[in-house]
Order: structure tokens, then sequence, then C-alpha cells
């Protein structure tokens, strides 16, 4: 190793004992090299607070006001799929993998309603936030009315239900989603809500899927990592499955054991990527 | 059916969360962020800090455990988040201490502190901006993240760990030259 590698290695943790302590014998010889130490220590410090903001600024960007969005399931929220479902409808209907099931639905309702909802719903929890909790089944429960109402055209009047709850229940991991869980067999459109089905694998069958009784079933090293299903609902609907940053689409119409398709569309992904950061 | 939702189907324990931590998964560390945000930012809040500061320490915590973590020179004896609240509880004692220092000190020997570190770092930050986004990638999960070649080749795309190599070696020349170039306009080194 030369010095630009030795002090390299040096500074980065990467040396063993026995070459550190000789470097930082050779190192107390030459004051040339002390200075060129000194300063790369400064660069790498320099990279490594520059990672550190970036970082900062990834998690300053996290919503963090909902409560839906906390929890050991990693939640479910909705989300206006107002910008990215019109683009689907093209992205789709030229793709012809999947036949839009809302396409005499209007487009402007479903398009209005949601931000608004969502807006709302962020309003209230923002306005309290001494009070710590909004209660997580509540506000799914009052969400998914919202939804259902949509599909009627009916106005929604939203009067969030606020339940002050005591933060050191957070404590207890177990709660909420238990709350999440048992909630949702009570919701109003139960039908339509998947269920995921993971840890099935066999030799032939190892990034597979299939939707069979309601339910998307997943082969592969799915209980291992952590993986997301984004459904989008609006001018068309669709099912993708993220998955170590990768996106792939699913049809819903599939009851056959169906390879899982990697999404390559550029301008797909972006949209797909904007959906799914929020 | 004409609703939107948002799922993410995997009920995550903190083993699992601390194993992708560990992997250098971003998202899992947003996950985590979440998870206990009131938690962490409570602890600050009630101690005399405002929500803001909170939320900063919180975030400090984090990006330190995400880096010990990353090391893999970290072991878990308790759990995840009670390790991540005592890195909160430290940081925010550090700064309360920060903060009473300063109120006790004159006005004039706070102005003797030493002003070339933030300005040496803002030159750094400079320079790495001028590189392009592969390179300031390789160099930040090199340096921070402690990646290893391979994980850094996996992590970008790099054909193999000779090709994550050669990178991050014209990378760094190129950030060394252009801080070396930002040093001497501005004297830094006299």
């Amino acid at each position: 190793m030369d010095n630009f590698e030795l002090t390299d290695h040096y500074l980065s943790n990467r040396l063993d004992e026995l070459d550190r302590k000789a470097f930082e014998q050779q190192l107390a010889g030459d004051p040339s090299l002390k200075a060129e130490v000194n300063l790369q220590k400064q660069i790498i410090e320099g990279v490594k607070q520059a990672r550190a903001a970036q970082l900062k600024s990834m998690l300053n960007n996290v919503p963090v006001g909902v409560s839906m969005w906390t929890g050991t399931k990693l939640a479910t929220a909705v989300v206006s799929a107002g910008l990215i479902s019109s683009f689907l409808y093209f992205y789709l209907k030229g793709d012809n993998e999947i036949v839009s099931t809302n396409t005499n639905q209007q487009p402007q309702q479903e398009v209005v309603m949601a931000p608004d909802a969502i807006k709302e719903e962020k309003t209230v929890e923002e306005t309290i936030p001494l009070k710590e909790d909004v209660s997580t089944s509540k506000l799914a429960k009052d969400e998914k009315k919202q939804i259902s109402k949509t599909n009627t055209v009916t106005t929604p009047v939203r009067k969030p239900d606020i339940q002050v709850v005591d933060p050191s229940a957070e404590l207890t991991e177990a709660n909420e989603p238990k709350d999440l869980v048992n909630h949702e067999n009570n919701t109003e459109i139960s039908a339509s809500r998947m269920q995921v089905i993971t840890g099935i694998s066999d030799k032939k069958h190892n990034f597979h899927y299939r939707f069979s009784e309601g339910k998307l079933r997943l082969y592969g090293p799915f209980d291992k990592s952590l993986y997301e299903i984004l459904e989008i609902h609006g001018v068309s609907h669709a099912v993708f499955l993220f998955y170590k940053e990768n996106y792939y689409l699913m049809n819903e119409d599939q009851s056959d054991i169906t390879p899982l398709k990697l999404i390559k569309d550029a301008a797909l992904l972006k949209k797909l990527k904007e959906y799914r950061g929020r | 059916m004409a609703y939107r939702v948002f799922k993410t189907g995997l009920e995550m324990n903190e083993k699992d969360l601390f194993e992708r931590i560990q992997q250098g998964d971003e998202k899992a560390l947003e996950v985590i962020y979440k998870k206990y945000y009131r938690m962490m930012t409570k602890l600050v809040i009630t101690n005399s800090g405002t929500e803001e500061e909170a939320r900063d320490v919180y975030q400090d915590a984090l990006v330190v455990f995400w880096q010990k973590a990353r090391s893999g020179n970290l072991i878990l004896t308790s759990k995840m988040s009670t390790y991540i609240y005592s890195i909160c509880q430290n940081l925010w004692r550090k700064e309360l201490d920060r903060k009473k220092r300063l109120s006790n000190e004159e006005k004039d020997s706070s102005e003797s502190m030493d002003l070339d570190g933030p300005e040496r770092q803002k030159i750094i930050a400079k320079c790495l901006d001028q590189l392009g986004e592969t390179c300031r990638k390789v160099l930040m999960f090199y340096y921070f993240d402690e990646m290893s070649m391979q994980e850094i080749a996996d992590k970008l795309g790099f054909a193999n760990t000779d090709t994550a190599k050669t990178k991050k070696y014209k990378c760094k020349q190129k950030l060394d030259e252009l801080v070396k170039g930002q040093y001497s306009e501005s004297d830094f080194l006299d």
C-alpha cells in the first residue's frame, strides 16, 4: 500500500491493529505525511457530515403527523392517487395488461375529494399535538367511510372522533397494530381489502404471485424482507409490489401462479416513486 | 372498488428492522423514525426543549444509530428503542450543557471560539456538490456508512468490486483536488 491508500485506510478505520500502530509510528517521524493526514481527516469529516445532513433531511421529509403511518405493521394509509391515476390509466391502457375496472366512473370527483380528506386528516392531528394521539382505528374507520362515500357521490361530512390516549401506551409496541388489525375486520369495505400471504415458496415458484379468494399470495423470500403493496385506485386500478428498490406490476385477475414482472418504464417508475414517497 | 390505499404488508419487528438497517435500507430508518417519533421527541419536550429541538435531537440520534449499526460493530443488548432513547438522552444532555455554558460565558470569550472548523466543512461540502451524484454516493457510502466495495458495487449497480474501487479512488482524487484548490485560494492551510 502506498501512503495515499494507507492514509485512507487509517482514517476510515480499515487498518488492522498492527498496521495502524506501524502507520502511527511512521506518522510521528514524518511531518509532511502528518500534514497530509490532517488534511485528509478534514476532507473525510466533511464527507461524513454531508452524509449525516443528507440522512437528516431524508428523515425531515418523513411525515410523522398522521398516527396511521406509524406502527409495526408499517400501517395502512389513504393517500391521494389523483396525481398518478390518470397517468396509470394511459399507461395500463397502452400496456393492455390490466383492463381498467373503473372507466365509467367520474374521474374529476376522484381527484378532488381524496386530497381534501387527507388534508383534513392532517389538520386534525396537527392542531392538537399536545393531546398526543388521535385514535388510529377511529381514523382508519373514518377514512374508509369517506372513501366508500366517494363511490356513491355523497359529500362527506367528517367529524373525526378524537380520543386522548396515554402516550406511554406507545412504549408497549403491541397495542397499536393489534387495534388496527381488530378494526380492519369491521370495515365497511372489508371485501375489497387485500390480505397478503407470504412465506410460501418452492423450487419452481420463488418470485411469483397469484390472487385467490381476494388474497394476494406472494411466493418467494418476502417474509424476510421489507416489501410494500401499492394499490392504486383511480380512473383505473392497479396493484404494485415494491421489493428491494424495484417495482413489480401484478394483475389482479391472475389466479394462476405468475412470475413477478419488473417494471422498467422510466416514467411510470418516477410516478410510483413519487407516490410511494408520500 | 374506487378507494385508494397505500398498503404495506409485512409486520416488522425490531429484529427485522435492525437487520434492514444493518443492510443499509434507508426505508427501514424512516419506519423507525415514524415508529418512535412521539416517544423520543417527548423526552426532549418534557425536559425544557422545544419541538424543533426535539426533532433535531431525535434525527441526530438516528443518524448516530444508523452509522453504528452500519459499521457492524453494534451488538444490541437491549431493545432497539431503548438504545435509541439513550442516544437521545445523551445528545440532549450535551445540548443542555452547551446552552448552559453559552449563557454563562462572557460575550467576548465566546467570540474567541474556533470558527475555522465550520468554514472548512462548508468548503468541503461545496466541493462535494461539484462532484457527480454517483461520486458523492460512493464517497459517502465508503466513509460514513463504512460499506465494503462489494456493498457499494451492489448498491450502485457497478459490475464488480474493482469498478467500485476504481470509482472510489477517482472520486476521492477529484475531491482532494477541488478541496486543495479551495484551501490554497483562501489560505486555509497557512
